[in-house]
């Protein structure tokens, strides 16, 4: 490692960490350097905005609002014959592929995932916007907005640097069921629960349910729900509600 | 209508309050967009200038610049539009060169317009670059480069990270160079505008 290395000094120049005959060179260079000079004041200007936090949570926040206000909306004329004809085949379709289908594996999973689907729904915007719930975790800040921008394995990648922060593991569970990726949601959520002590318990265990669910692993999800509706929280009618369901199927 | 006060907007737009802002968002973003939209900008203009509004607002509150206002959404509306305004006069949209901005704006609103946030605009352009290209960085070189931001030590760098030293420096550098590289080519993009 140079000492003399042009960036360090640089760096040194801008926090004011360079000794009295370092800085007279350092300052007389300047002076002679155009290039230099411009690229100092450049990177005094990124550090300054960097190391201004509260600034940069604001723009964050703001950022956060653009992205949930940017995405894409398609829409589709239902009168037009062209998108008529084309709904009547795949419906025609899809009926024809469910029937062969229905021959090959049993209605239950199906239903079951059906369940799920029409219960799971996307909470990661309602938790970061609660007030009881927030984190200066600045990975944990950008995994959750990575989340939102439906990068789900990127955003993955910044809660697995955080696994004692239990909003990112709710955040990680969360994105690893958009993906599908029902034994790995459990993970995380079990992480949760077992943690005890923090306001996510709720959430947790729900998702927690729905993932069993998704994974056919009825006996687990039905107790988890039983136990969600048998206390006062925030899901207990939902949760009474599948366990209805279930015993219908 | 927003629920709250000017002051307790004020108030929240400095504290970085996500749902009084959010609130401004709901109840201003549509009437900005409309203004912007009638004046050849899109709706992701709109949301540039929305946050430039709001940023110039946190910028006046941090210096104690910001005299009394009584009236939150018509503060809001004449920095928002003069914004616009600068941006169409400065030649993006030739048909609207010549329009002068007090015919086009009430008069409650262009008496509140101050020459001073034509400064704050350009300073906050910079800013913001330097925020987005920022993010667009590794998570481990937005870490590191704050701590350089700092002015931490490498070899303290480096036992915070729990990197060695020399491979803290070379990362140091190329996350520094990944980084002037995005912001001048962000700065060179906005330039050509």
């Amino acid at each position: 490692m140079k000492r003399n290395d042009k960036t360090l000094l640089i760096d040194r120049y801008i926090t004011g960490k360079l000794e009295d005959t370092e800085l007279w060179e350092f300052k007389t260079n300047l002076e002679k350097d155009a290039n230099l000079a411009r690229e100092v004041k450049l990177r005094k200007e990124i550090y300054n905005a960097i190391s201004n936090e509260q600034k940069m949570d604001l723009l964050k926040t703001l950022r956060n609002i653009r992205t949930s206000r940017t995405k894409h909306v398609f829409n589709i004329n239902i009168y037009s014959r062209q998108v008529q004809a084309f709904a009547a085949s795949i419906i025609i379709l899809l009926a024809v592929g469910a029937g062969l289908l229905s021959n090959y594996i049993g209605n239950t999973h199906e239903s079951n995932y059906d369940i799920y689907n029409s219960y799971f729904i996307d909470e990661g915007s309602l938790i970061s916007n609660r007030s009881d719930v927030s984190t200066n975790n600045s990975l944990v800040e950008t995994g959750i907005i990575l989340y939102e921008n439906k990068k789900y394995n990127e955003a993955i990648s910044m809660f697995d640097s955080n696994p004692e922060n239990v909003l990112a593991r709710l955040y990680s569970g969360l994105a690893y069921m958009k993906l599908e990726k029902f034994n790995q949601a459990e993970k995380q959520f079990k992480y949760i629960i077992n943690h005890h002590d923090n306001i996510l318990i709720d959430q947790a265990e729900w998702n927690l349910g729905l993932s069993y669910l998704a994974n056919n692993k009825i006996k687990q999800a039905s107790n988890i729900f039983a136990k969600i509706a048998s206390e006062n929280g925030a899901y207990n009618k939902q949760a009474d509600d599948i366990i209805n369901e279930l015993e219908n199927n | 209508m927003l629920q709250y006060t000017t002051q307790e907007i004020l108030k929240g737009i400095l504290e970085n309050n996500s749902i009084i802002i959010q609130s401004i968002y709901d109840n201003y973003f549509h009437g900005i967009k409309k203004f912007i939209e009638k004046f050849g900008g899109s709706k992701d203009d709109a949301l540039d200038v929305f946050q430039d509004g709001i940023i110039v607002i946190y910028e006046q509150m941090k210096s104690g610049e910001i005299k009394q206002i009584s009236n939150f959404k018509g503060y809001f509306f004449s920095i928002c539009k003069f914004k616009w305004f600068n941006t169409i006069r400065n030649g993006k949209f030739e048909e609207f060169t010549n329009i002068d901005f007090e015919d086009i704006l009430p008069a409650f609103e262009y008496k509140q317009v101050s020459d001073s946030w034509s400064e704050v605009f350009e300073k906050e352009n910079r800013v913001k670059v330097y925020f987005n290209s920022f993010m667009e960085l590794s998570s481990t070189c937005q870490m590191m480069i704050r701590y350089v931001a700092y002015g931490w030590a490498i070899e303290d760098i480096a036992a915070e990270m729990n990197f060695s030293v020399v491979y803290t420096y070379r990362k140091r550098q190329l996350c520094l160079n990944k980084l002037i590289e995005i912001v001048t080519q962000k700065l060179n993009e906005n330039n050509k505008l």
